[in-house]
């Protein structure tokens, strides 16, 4: 039973233009100015505990080990116990989900991929579509961050270069060739020119950010104006993006991304419509949101939620679900201002889907509200406030 | 500019647009590898035989490379004919291709970034091949005619064309190799010169080849006339060019009749 909850059946793989959920354990960017937060340990130990939430399955990041499970399967907690670690893969820092994919950065800094792999997503050199068990991503270790975009993937290395692999329509990998599927068994892990000293890395589906020294540089699809003005509409070249300059982080999912500021959060890219008050459709520079003493950040398909200075989470955006968690469900696509989630004190982490939230607290206590397949207790019903979900 | 060049212009301006063509939402034209099929390995005597979108007008500058994976491109013969919405690309290497060595082909684009597209790759053997393809044998054209409206908002009220395989065809020199057919549209006396560049390359789908737009996604757009005849002369063709008996056929597009709505 325990076995059969990793046959994965993942998602079969849209085009690329899917909106789409992508995932990633919580992190924050260690660089020369970042603000402290709850997950600053995120990259020097395998946590305690994360919790990450993808559009086909969810994983728990326990002590390195890694229990993973199908969106659908009917588990029941506790959630360690009733899922089995993944064998294979020990010492387990990160884990992300793109579109159909999933990465894990494990013990020694190598990568391990599996799923989907129609665009190379995988960097297995493989001709196969998808790989059903995890698979090392070769030449890759001391890897120290992971980012996985919709059909890419990025490792940060231990000499602080950039390597991506996957789809690069628009240059998100950083690297001026592009492999249709045919050609997808040449794809591997290629170094981004041009790009050193970096801290953090972060994926979406048409463009990829590192924070360097140097402040932001991004490729792949254009998202300021500024940036448009300069490069065009794309380019796989690193060039620093001005417009993020106040940006202490970044939280990516498809091409929405928020950051906490120098003044707060701010958002923007084609998704920031659902999230934002004012409701661009597109956004030239970054919005900011009203989010007072905001330490990290998180980012849904169609909302947004922080956590602040005191350990509370605010969320905004659309509330269909109760993914806001307000106590009851608002109905509606009108993007909700940020609220605090009422009953919860000392979070650390978050993780968001399409119609769900989770938080987990600094006594490792995990939380979730909204709809979540994922997750035990009567999926179908929405829960607008937050229901502790036991894990061990 | 030539009206290859502007054709080949056109598959690359299209490969970099990345919008469906209308509310039909057809999967944007690729360019697409025809042959070698990767399966298995390729004779050292291979020719590249690709599919570009096109033609029409555009200022894009590209190649098509056939090169040694992550190494320098390979002098090549290139011919071409284009057939309505697509190119059809033959690359013919000056020199046997080395043994035992991946091979990768691209399009080049300079305007664009990232300006190279990896569209398909294969591995040679060591063998030459000089043996025909047998077999393959191909029974009557039937025309067909889908309405405009018979169920899906893609049809569209051209003619298109089943030829059924009757036989199956066999490739002595590559076993595995995905089977292929060359046609070529027969001059105004009726005559098939199979030393010209084949009009276009089909593959059989579910024991039959399919000549002609289905639908409006079709990236095929075989130029089939309104009405009258067509001479055609269809032949199994293996990766090296090697071909075997030309079945001459003649398709009266005025027969065509009306088939439930398909589209490929």
């Amino acid at each position: 039973m325990r076995a059969a909850l990793w046959a994965l059946g993942l998602a079969a793989c849209a085009a690329p233009s899917a909106r789409v959920p992508t995932r990633v354990s919580p992190k924050v960017d260690a660089g020369p100015e970042p603000r402290a937060t709850p997950t600053a340990s995120a990259k020097a130990a395998p946590p305690s505990l994360e919790i990450v939430l993808g559009g086909f399955a969810a994983c728990l990041l326990r002590r390195g080990a890694l229990h993973c499970w199908k969106r659908d399967a009917a588990v029941t907690p506790p959630l360690a116990k009733a899922v089995a670690p993944m064998p294979g893969l020990d010492g387990v820092t990160r884990v992300g989900f793109g579109y159909g994919h999933v990465c894990a950065l494990a013990k020694g800094g190598r990568v391990f991929c599996w799923g989907e792999n129609e665009y190379g997503q995988l960097g297995v050199g493989s001709a196969e579509a998808r790989r059903g068990a995890p698979e090392r991503v070769p030449g890759i270790e001391g890897a120290t961050d992971l980012a996985v975009g919709l059909f890419h993937t990025c490792a940060l290395t231990g000499d602080r270069r950039v390597t991506c692999w996957g789809w690069n329509r628009n240059g998100q990998t950083g690297s001026d060739t592009e492999y249709a599927p045919a050609a997808r068994e040449l794809v591997l892990p290629e170094i981004v020119p041009g790009l050193t000293g970096a801290l953090a890395i972060h994926a979406g589906r048409n463009h990829t950010c590192a924070r360097t020294p140097r402040g932001w540089e991004c490729f792949g699809s254009a998202q300021f104006e500024s940036q448009r003005a300069r490069i065009g509409g794309q380019s796989p070249e690193p060039a620093p993006v001005e417009d993020l300059a106040e940006f202490a982080s970044l939280a990516m999912h498809d091409e929405t991304a928020c950051g906490v500021t120098s003044s707060g959060v701010a958002c923007y890219g084609s998704g920031a419509f659902s999230l934002l008050v004012d409701r661009p459709m597109r956004t030239e520079r970054p919005i900011p949101v009203a989010v007072a003493g905001a330490t990290s950040v998180a980012v849904g398909s169609y909302h947004a939620c922080a956590i602040t200075q005191r350990g509370r989470v605010v969320c905004w955006g659309l509330d269909t679900d109760g993914r806001l968690g307000r106590g009851r469900v608002i109905e509606g696509y009108e993007p909700n201002p940020p609220e605090e989630v009422a009953g919860l004190s000392g979070v650390r982490s978050l993780a968001l889907d399409a119609t769900g939230t989770c938080a987990l607290t600094v006594k490792d206590e995990l939380y979730c509200w909204g709809a979540l397949p994922h997750l035990p207790a009567d999926p179908q019903a929405p829960k607008a406030s937050p229901v502790r979900i036991a894990v061990e | 500019m030539s009206a290859t060049r502007v054709s080949l212009a056109l598959a690359a301006a299209l490969w970099v647009k990345s919008e469906p063509a209308d509310a039909c939402s057809c999967v944007e034209p690729e360019p697409e590898m025809i042959s070698p099929s990767n399966v298995g390995l390729a004779p050292i005597n291979a020719r590249v035989r690709v599919a570009l979108p096109g033609p029409g007008t555009g200022a894009g500058q590209h190649q098509i490379v056939l090169r040694v994976r992550g190494g320098k491109a390979v002098p090549v013969q290139r011919r071409e004919s284009v057939v309505s919405s697509r190119v059809y690309v033959e690359l013919l290497p000056e020199a046997p291709l080395a043994p035992d060595t991946r091979y990768e082909v691209a399009v080049v684009v300079k305007d664009r970034r990232p300006g190279t597209l990896v569209f398909g790759t294969f591995e040679t053997g060591t063998e030459t091949d000089t043996a025909p393809p047998t077999g393959g044998k191909l029974g009557k054209p039937a025309v067909y005619k889908t309405s405009p409206w018979s169920g899906t908002s893609c049809s569209i009220g051209s003619p298109w064309v089943s030829i059924p395989v009757t036989a199956k065809g066999s490739d002595p020199g590559h076993a595995g190799a995905r089977s292929l057919y060359a046609v070529w549209v027969a001059d105004a006396g009726g005559r098939v010169d199979t030393r010209a560049p084949a009009t276009t390359f089909l593959a059989p789908v579910e024991g039959a080849l399919t000549l002609g737009k289905t639908s409006y996604c079709d990236p095929d757009d075989f130029p089939l006339p309104p009405r009258g005849r067509l001479t055609i002369g269809v032949a199994l063709i293996d990766e090296a060019g090697n071909h075997g008996a030309v079945q001459r056929m003649v398709i009266d597009v005025s027969a065509a009749r009306a088939h439930p709505p398909r589209r490929r």
